[in-house]
């Protein structure tokens, strides 16, 4: 089965975050190796965006957005975590989206999302809570690192790390884990990558951690409520 | 370790559940700490560096294309036990270090087995390359179960980068060791790089960043240089390694890390981004 992917980076930063830009010359890496080694399995990169053209509009815009339409949909930038829960940093502007909502198009066929940042979550506040105001039905794992996490040209072979495990047949959640441990050159404090399953329930959530794979992609949650379950 | 502390890890192995315990340590027996790792200030680097040239020269190493045969033993007892799945060892294909998996049996008659079978894998792989184990922080995962970095006593130089470990992955009812351990073939006899050249180079990959220099934290060590098990490898070469750690300049709050990695010294013949990998851009 032919999976649809979105890739998206940011290398540098136009905005006054910060008080100074802070580049990312190496963010392109990840996304684009994993789309190579998925590219060349047969998958369809269906939308490649960076730098100035990753506007928030493009993510948060009502009715269009570009990662309603694909089914893997991977980011790197700069994140952060604050009392609003996690922010996205793009080239001017930042996205929140557990705010604006993931897959909440009743169209969506967005399953899974790659948040190749650091702080996707932040263990010391209720970051389920955060999360778990905004995410459509079809949305079905999300990927990322807890704390800060290393970038540079070695520790973004990530990308097609992730890939390769993908490919051999790893679930997403332990592909995700493997290539971060593998490809980071720091201890595991700071290279502390996560996988959140979301679900009807805790167990559905659960399940879908150990099942969620190419050949595996996981259906649409029926209830309203996100459950989540959590592996480091 | 003793045997009492070697059994209750394989059973925490064997649980079906494995919380993340600080106490969960690998099962080998630990050495000295893998690298001495010093705060530096951007001005200290050349000191830092001069310290290190002054002293002997470590080779550098060609490395076997692919891992030595693994001569993985079958724990004398497996032979009473129909249902005993031998572990599957195969060489990945990119980089051609061994990949090992074990069916964890939870019975607890088992366990004798899988503590032999397990303890066979880490000697296994001391075997690949002569070097010492050494205990890594132990990850607050629920999939890395055992990781121990490697370390070369002759030189006393730890193995730094992505490789140079042995990792072993709790995958359901799966332990998958990833042998990143290459076997070094020939030395090489090599010489300083000029203390100013290596300083110029860190100072050039540094600014490749992109960042303000002086946000910067740094810890450096001198080691040997390993790749993760995805790249395949020709050379193993005495590198320094800089982590530097970007705050934010508001609240000093941390905001992401880097690594840059400049080659120590030179050889005929070894070009500077031998061994390298993607760090040699």
């Amino acid at each position: 089965m032919t999976v649809q992917i979105g890739i998206l980076w940011c290398t540098w930063f136009a905005g006054a975050w910060w008080t100074r830009p802070w580049r990312l010359p190496y963010a392109y890496r990840p996304p684009s190796l994993f789309a190579s080694q998925m590219r060349a399995a047969g998958h369809e990169v269906h939308a490649l965006i960076c730098d100035e053209d990753l506007v928030a509009s493009k993510l948060d815009g009502n009715p269009d957005r570009l990662q309603d339409g694909l089914e893997i949909f991977y980011v790197m930038t700069h994140g952060n975590f604050d009392r609003q829960g996690y922010q996205v940093e793009l080239n001017s502007t930042q996205w929140r989206p557990p705010i604006s909502g993931l897959a909440t198009l009743v169209s969506s066929t967005l399953s899974i999302a790659i948040f190749d940042t650091c702080h996707l979550i932040d263990s010391t506040q209720n970051w389920q809570a955060l999360w778990g105001k905004n995410l459509g039905k079809s949305l079905r794992l999300i990927l990322g690192f807890e704390g800060t996490v290393a970038i540079d040209q070695g520790a973004a072979l990530r990308g097609g790390a992730f890939a390769k495990e993908l490919l051999a047949g790893k679930s997403f959640a332990d592909a995700w884990l493997l290539a971060a441990d593998a490809s980071i050159d720091y201890d595991p404090e700071y290279k502390l990558a996560v996988a959140i399953g979301i679900g009807d329930s805790a167990q559905d959530a659960q399940a879908i951690l150990a099942s969620a794979s190419l050949a595996s992609m996981p259906p649409a949650r029926q209830g309203p409520t996100a459950h989540f379950a959590l592996k480091r | 370790m003793n045997e009492k502390e070697y059994h209750d890890l394989i059973r925490r192995l064997q649980s079906d559940a494995i919380p993340p315990d600080p106490e969960l340590r690998a099962f080998f027996y630990g050495a000295s700490a893998v690298g001495t790792w010093q705060s530096l200030k951007l001005n200290e680097l050349s000191d830092w560096v001069e310290r290190f040239v002054q002293g002997d020269v470590p080779p550098i190493y060609k490395l076997a294309d692919v891992a030595p045969e693994l001569n993985l033993a079958t724990p004398p007892g497996a032979a009473s036990f129909e249902s005993f799945q031998p572990p599957q060892a195969e060489r990945r294909a990119d980089s051609g270090i061994w990949s090992v998996r074990i069916a964890m049996d939870r019975r607890p008659e088992f366990e004798g087995v899988q503590a032999d079978l397990l303890g066979n894998v880490s000697a296994a792989a001391q075997r690949l390359d002569g070097r010492e184990l050494v205990r890594a922080t132990q990850p607050r995962s629920e999939v890395v179960k055992v990781s121990a970095r490697s370390r070369l006593p002759e030189h006393d130089l730890p193995v730094l980068g992505p490789g140079g470990r042995l990792i072993g992955y709790a995958l359901g009812s799966v332990m998958q060791f990833e042998i990143v351990i290459r076997k070094r073939e020939t030395k090489i006899v090599s010489q300083w790089r000029g203390g100013a050249e290596i300083v110029e180079g860190i100072q050039r990959r540094i600014s490749a960043l992109g960042i303000d220099r002086a946000a910067a934290d740094l810890v450096g060590s001198l080691g040997y240089f390993e790749l993760s098990k995805y790249e395949r490898q020709t050379h193993m070469r005495p590198v320094f390694v800089l982590h530097l750690d970007f705050q934010s300049p508001n609240d000093s709050t941390p905001l992401w890390r880097s690594t840059v990695v400049e080659p120590a010294t030179t050889a005929i013949g070894v070009s500077l981004g031998d061994g390298m990998g993607s760090w040699a851009v």
